[in-house]
């Protein structure tokens, strides 16, 4: 085993260059770190503000092209314009808009954190809305921080909640209800019914 | 079973999603029984149905239409050679480029080239697969997509990681006495990957893909001593030595392990507070230093025991909080302040 060892360290030390530690030249993916989305609803509409926190923690920078698909069926009539916004610097981000979603490309300098609000409403044929969570297990870990909001006009009964039953808070003259979580892993999608 | 499980689950992806998704486009390529060169799709062509995958060799070019369907009957194999009469690649040299729609999502894959995405020429049923890797910067762990090798097609799936290959290292110093406390790193690993034992041994277990490791003395003193790229195989076990000058150990360099920073929260507003506190009871004061994203020090309080700390003047972002003794890190964790 010695010998085979300094049989190796010959060619080894030939091959060995004296020089700092070289930086990978793979392709960075963004992390994905918080959301906090809001869902305002009323009897025929739905409108979405999410803000989503990324992070670029590599040492090279980054773009990568995310896609973000929205429902639309019978009762979540399909959306009109949605708007993605840079937070860090308050500047539109330019969003390829398709029949199920839109796509933007994210850029990020090495080391570097931004957020992206993202809004939209869309009509609602009846007094329902979804908006899938599990996705979000394909970013590979547990999102650290996710806050849910729920605006309803004051009064009204929720027949289905999107997570644990809780009384609201009257904002405004609405009621608001909002869950939290902590390294966040969904176990099912969002999914809110109201009479 | 599982197979059609996943497929039920992404059929509802596509028509329901509404988080954003990385995007690999590109799951594996491989050479069928008839030395065509197979382009697969994974799971992830969801995100492109409709869209156009241009594919090149830098002489020729093709495209190919990702359809509404693919997804359902995911992984999707294309044949390039049929697609593209006239490729020219032989995996010994030049490189494929797979350009889906989005102008700055170029994947590539290269032969020969010495770099990141090269990947030696395939043999036998090999294929090469894009898979998510996890790095560290010294703060953090973050992800990557990259390419490696796998024994066979039928065992990649879902862009993950199943190929390993290990590398055993010995170090010893110029008397060729074993070094103990030497650090290995690998790729763009900025953080310490491992420590060599009392018989100056390191075991690492690596995906097998192109990789690049580098060692410094246990006092990180002197400039990093690298291998250069090579390339591992599935399965491969390789042994490699070296000799650093440096001829005693410093054990205050060494990490300590075992104990743990605890925020809690970990994730809070600007202006709240949050509680810290080290796993392990100290015996002298330490110093717990503040650092943004990009490593830069912010400021310092000293630390004895549990803390409230106080988020003050910082604004939304990703931030670390590092425990220290002089030089000797304790631990490391990240906080975020949300907007």
């Amino acid at each position: 085993m010695r010998k085979l060892r300094l049989m190796l360290l010959i060619p080894a030390m030939l091959c060995l260059l004296i020089q700092p530690i070289q930086l990978s030249g793979d392709t960075p993916v963004a992390s994905f770190e918080t959301e906090q989305l809001t869902f305002c609803l009323s009897d025929s509409l739905l409108r979405f503000d999410g803000f989503f926190m990324f992070s670029n923690l590599s040492p090279k920078e980054l773009n990568q092209y995310i896609y973000f698909p929205i429902i639309s069926d019978s009762v979540q009539l399909p959306f009109s314009h949605a708007d993605v916004v840079d937070l860090e610097s308050g500047e539109s981000i330019f969003a390829n808009q398709y029949e199920g979603g839109i796509g933007f490309h994210l850029w990020m300098p090495p080391q570097s954190n931004q957020t992206i609000g993202i809004r939209y409403q869309q009509k609602l044929t009846d007094k329902k809305a979804k908006y899938i969570l599990l996705t979000a297990n394909e970013w590979k870990r547990a999102l650290p921080y996710a806050e849910y909001k729920v605006i309803l006009p004051r009064g009204t009964d929720i027949l289905h909640f999107p997570f644990s039953e809780q009384e609201p808070e009257l904002v405004e003259d609405k009621d608001l209800y909002r869950w939290e979580f902590y390294d966040f892993i969904p176990q099912e999608d969002f999914y809110i019914s109201w009479e | 079973m599982t197979r059609y499980l996943l497929i039920v689950i992404f059929m509802i992806a596509t028509a329901l999603v509404a988080n954003p998704l990385p995007s690999i486009l590109v799951q594996q390529i491989y050479f069928d029984a008839n030395e065509d060169l197979i382009m697969q799709l994974g799971y992830l062509c969801a995100s492109f149905a409709g869209g156009t995958l241009t594919v090149s060799d830098g002489t020729n070019t093709a495209s190919y239409t990702i359809l509404e369907d693919d997804f359902q009957n995911y992984p999707v194999d294309v044949n390039l050679s049929t697609l593209m009469p006239d490729l020219n690649v032989c995996c010994e040299s030049g490189y494929l480029s797979f350009d889906n729609m989005n102008p700055y999502d170029l994947e590539e894959v290269r032969w020969g080239y010495n770099d990141d995405c090269d990947v030696t020429p395939l043999t036998g049923s090999q294929s090469i697969y894009q898979y998510y890797d996890s790095r560290h910067n010294g703060w953090e762990s973050y992800t990557v997509k990259t390419w490696a090798k796998s024994d066979s097609p039928d065992n990649v799936q879902d862009y993950c990681c199943n190929t390993h290959a290990t590398v055993h290292v010995y170090i010893e110093n110029n008397q060729s006495e074993p070094v103990e406390g030497a650090k290995i790193f690998y790729m763009d690993d900025l953080n310490l990957c491992c420590l060599t034992d009392a018989a100056g041994n390191a075991t690492i277990q690596l995906g097998a893909r192109n990789t690049l490791l580098s060692v410094k003395a246990p006092d990180a003193s002197g400039d990093a001593l690298c291998w250069d790229r090579f390339f591992l195989e599935p399965n491969q076990v390789l042994e490699l030595s070296a000799t650093i000058d440096y001829s005693s150990v410093d054990d205050s360099v060494i990490p300590e392990a075992g104990a743990a920073l605890m925020l809690k929260p970990s994730v809070l507003r600007p202006g709240n507070t949050m509680l810290v506190e080290y796993g392990k009871a100290l015996e002298s004061k330490a110093d717990l230093n503040l650092y943004d994203i990009k490593g830069r020090f912010i400021r310092t309080v000293n630390y004895r025991e549990a803390l409230s700390y106080d988020t003050q003047g910082l604004s939304s972002g990703i931030y670390f909080l590092r425990l220290m003794q002089g030089t000797r890190i304790l631990a490391t964790k990240k906080f975020i302040l949300l907007r």
